[in-house]
């Protein structure tokens, strides 16, 4: 454990260290000259003010629909309950701007949508579009809601059914239901929803393509027009506050709620007797993967055309795709590995341990990429045997574990804290090493929820670009980067067929994750 | 024998290495992939010399690989920087992450748009330009101060000055009109509601969707639009006489300082300064207008010496940029 809080800490935690440490020097000694500029006009505070609204609506909407989704799919006995669970998580594997772009034909001032309805009702344009901050929240909601539905969803399958089973026999199964499963799981979904709050809160492509002017603009202007990396650092600061301050009141929160264990009898929650309910319950998965998976696909599936414009995209990306795959795989299979130690030491641990190794992560998660991509450069340009890591894969590799190893570290903290420490107890009071119990007790019990964690910052990572944009060596170029370029020139077309690609290659670990995450969520009286 | 074949194989070992050294260059370019891949693709089978590229996107607005040259001026990685236009290569002039290199390729490119010194040199250039929708405008604006106006109001965009091209037209503006009135122009412009959106390309979506009527935007933009068959046409605004003219940004390229391969890196630059590859980038949907004299391009690209381009000193630009950032932070970050 001390070796992987060591591996972040040089991986992750120093790029950022580096960037802190020369936003607070100036010519040789202390300087807080870069901070004079922060939040010190209305203009920034009301910039802040969308950031904060943008994050927090996000925030809500998706751990509103991730709980109500989460539940359905683990509780409710579904038709096609496999596929929908593989469907919900492809909105996280198309990029952001190109979600956004597919929206502004279907809702812009001419947008199909848009223009159907203003014809409906007589009008010369539609009475509402895309932009702003409510259609930013929107689209953010649907390109992050499929975080919440899982974090809930392993969080609902992880909780004591005994306990659920216990509350029915004094009352009834909805109450059984929202005061005893619903406390358990709940600490799963807000943790998802914090991950949200976080992600919403740095963006900054989304609002600027929807005309909402957002807090993370003030970083980007200080790097991208002012060539301060400094002001650059400074300027990000609120938002990593903001961050901080998100998870420690979940924290409090967290610990004042019951813990619920993972049983031991491996028995699977019971299917809730809803009778005829279940094809309500159907029909509102079917709309919501219509609105967020079915609408935007078909819009960039209809830009992309016929077969010649895949053929042309595999033909000139397919580098590009192998590199963004390798990177993906390399950065999720060092995440998951770094992520359980630092995640065991941040649910048993006690004391300043605890908090260090807890919050840690989320201060490289909520970094912008940009801040971290200078810091990697500055630390690991140096030629000699920093070599080995400047100039290779494993630079971008670093730059992907400092950005999402919060989301792996949450993941698996989510898992841990659900199983019963007396099971680790007890293992040590019978002289189990704590290798023995470690692979023994605790890995048998999580690594499902593993490979579900090991899947998503697969795709958050073959969607990095920020900070990888700044380290990928010469000739190793990913997809992300070769989409952006395309977008410039209004290849649509090749755009919307490479993003199409983007999410057929990503099918095999996303079956996975479906195969994983049916056969954890369990077939109950089968 | 064994330590003799020991020291013979690290002496081929280094040999080889060595070798291998002279068949690279690597070049950072903010020239749009689609397009610089191509060339490099020629060089690389032209000289045997392996290019190795680093690419940058419309997101970071070239700054991206600007930034990270600054970054890396201890211990540089590239040797060349292929940029899509001039001001931020001044930026990294006068950071001293340039070294001189005066291309004999480069003996016809006119005065004005190359470092007396030799730090930068720029070819295959662009222009800022009015683009409208068809459908929607049948009497486009041709002056860029007409988006001040009424029948505008709202129906105008613009990529947000604070990034790219648009950031250069802006400083430029500063530049030749003096601070306040550049200062009026943009209040004016923020007063009639003008659109600022996230980049040039983005502006021309919205005009060729119908989104706004018209915007500003750059030639290589515009130019995909109208052979995209989008119902997009765009004019070169401020030619009449006695107006302003437009601001033409050239691609610059330039040697950087401690490169690892500089002779590559030099024949790389002669490679991309030559008129064959100036006729290349014109003929691509960039249409990149050549520098070079008498090179041969197609009707449909337009001459510089048919153009009324705005009379800028590209230093003068450079140096303004930072003033110009911050003002238009305040005036459209909001």
């Amino acid at each position: 454990m001390l070796a992987s809080a060591v591996v972040f800490a040089v991986v992750a935690l120093a790029p950022v260290a580096v960037m802190v440490a020369g936003s607070m020097s100036a010519d040789g000694g202390l300087s807080a000259a870069a901070y004079g500029d922060v939040l010190r006009t209305q203009r920034q505070w009301a910039l802040l003010g969308n950031s904060v609204g943008l994050a927090g609506l996000t925030a809500l909407a998706c751990t509103a629909l991730g709980l109500a989704l989460g539940f359905v799919l683990t509780r409710i006995r579904l038709p096609l309950r496999g596929l929908l669970v593989f469907l919900f998580a492809i909105p996280l594997v198309v990029p952001p701007y190109v979600f956004a772009m597919a929206w502004i034909h279907l809702l812009g001032q001419r947008g199909a949508i848009t223009s159907m309805i203003a014809q409906l009702l007589g009008l010369e344009a539609a009475p509402f579009t895309i932009y702003g901050l409510a259609g930013a929240v929107f689209v953010l909601t649907l390109c992050y809601y499929p975080l919440v539905v899982l974090t809930t969803a392993v969080a609902v399958v992880s909780a004591d059914v005994t306990q659920e089973e216990a509350g029915r026999l004094c009352v009834g199964w909805r109450r059984a239901l929202t005061g005893v499963t619903l406390r358990q799981a709940l600490p799963g979904c807000l943790a998802g929803g914090i991950l949200v709050f976080v992600l919403a809160l740095g963006s900054f492509g989304v609002p600027s393509l929807l005309r909402l002017h957002v807090y993370a603009l003030e970083s980007f202007t200080k790097f991208n027009a002012l060539y301060d990396m400094a002001g650059a650092t400074a300027a990000s600061m609120p938002l990593v506050a903001l961050c901080l301050a998100a998870l420690f009141g979940f924290e409090r929160y967290r610990r004042r709620l019951s813990n619920a264990f993972v049983s031991s009898h491996g028995r699977q929650p019971p299917w809730l007797p809803v009778g005829r309910w279940r094809w309500c319950a159907w029909c509102a998965c079917i709309v919501v993967l219509l609105v967020s998976v079915v609408l935007p696909l078909g819009v960039l599936a209809k830009e992309a055309g016929g077969m010649g414009a895949y053929a042309q995209a595999l033909k000139t990306a397919w580098p590009e795709l192998a590199h963004t795959l390798l990177v993906g795989a390399l950065s999720a299979t060092s995440m998951t590995l770094l992520g359980l130690p630092l995640a065991y030491v941040a649910s048993r641990g006690r004391g300043w341990r605890r908090s260090v190794v807890d919050y840690a992560p989320l201060l490289t998660f909520a970094v912008p990429g940009t801040v971290l991509g200078i810091g990697l450069i500055r630390l690991w340009n140096r030629g000699g045997a920093a070599d080995w890591v400047y100039g290779t894969v494993a630079v971008v590799v670093f730059a992907c574990i400092a950005r999402f190893m919060a989301v792996a570290h949450r993941g698996a903290a989510i898992a841990l804290g659900q199983i019963d420490p007396s099971l680790e107890a007890a293992a040590a009071v019978s002289g189990v090493s704590w290798l023995r119990t470690g692979t023994g007790v605790v890995l048998p019990l999580v690594w499902r929820p593993l490979v579900a964690v090991w899947v998503v910052v697969f795709i958050l990572s073959v969607g990095e670009l920020s900070a990888s944009i700044l380290v990928c060596p010469p000739g190793f170029n990913t997809i992300t980067t070769r989409m952006f370029s395309l977008m410039h020139y209004g290849m649509n077309q090749l755009v919307a067929a490479l993003a199409i690609m983007l999410v057929v290659c990503i099918l095999a670990p996303l079956m996975l994750l479906a195969v994983v995450m049916r056969r954890y969520l369990g077939n109950a009286y089968a | 024998m064994n330590r003799c074949t020991a020291v013979l194989a690290a002496v081929l070992c280094g040999a080889m290495l060595l070798a291998q050294a002279d068949k690279l260059v690597v070049v950072y370019t903010a020239h749009d992939e689609m397009y610089s891949e191509p060339i490099l693709d020629a060089f690389e089978e032209q000289t045997g010399i392996e290019v190795k590229a680093a690419y940058d996107i419309e997101a970071s607005k070239t700054t991206g690989l600007v930034n990270r040259l600054i970054a890396e001026k201890d211990h540089p990685r590239a040797d060349v920087f292929w940029n899509n236009e001039v001001a931020q290569t001044i930026v990294l002039q006068r950071k001293r992450v340039l070294t001189p290199y005066m291309s004999p390729a480069a003996k016809t490119i006119p005065p004005a748009f190359k470092d007396p010194d030799g730090h930068w040199t720029g070819f295959a250039a662009r222009a800022r330009v009015i683009i409208y929708n068809t459908d929607l405008v049948s009497e486009p604006p041709t002056s860029i101060f007409d988006l001040t106006h009424e029948r505008w109001r709202g129906q105008a965009g613009i990529a947000l000055p604070l990034f790219g091209t648009t950031a250069t037209h802006a400083a430029a503006l500063f530049a030749t009109l003096g601070e306040e009135p550049a200062k009026a122009y943009f209040q004016a412009l923020k007063a009639n509601d003008v659109q600022a959106v996230s980049g040039n390309a983005t502006c021309r979506d919205m005009v060729a969707q119908g989104e706004l009527k018209v915007g500003l935007t750059d030639t290589d933009d515009a130019n995909g639009a109208v052979l995209d068959g989008r119902p997009a046409r765009w004019l070169f605004p401020d030619q009449g006489e006695g107006q302003l003219g437009t601001l033409v940004i050239p691609n610059s390229v330039c040697l950087i300082r401690g490169a690892p391969h500089a002779a590559q890196g030099k024949r790389l630059i002669d490679f991309l300064l030559s008129p064959e590859i100036e006729a290349r980038l014109a003929r691509g949907r960039s249409m990149q207008m050549p520098l070079h004299p008498d090179v041969d391009v197609p009707k449909t690209v337009p001459k510089l010496e048919d153009i009324r381009a705005m009379a800028v000193d590209f230093y003068e630009v450079s140096a303004q940029m930072t003033k110009t950032a911050k003002f238009i932070q305040e005036t459209f970050a909001r």
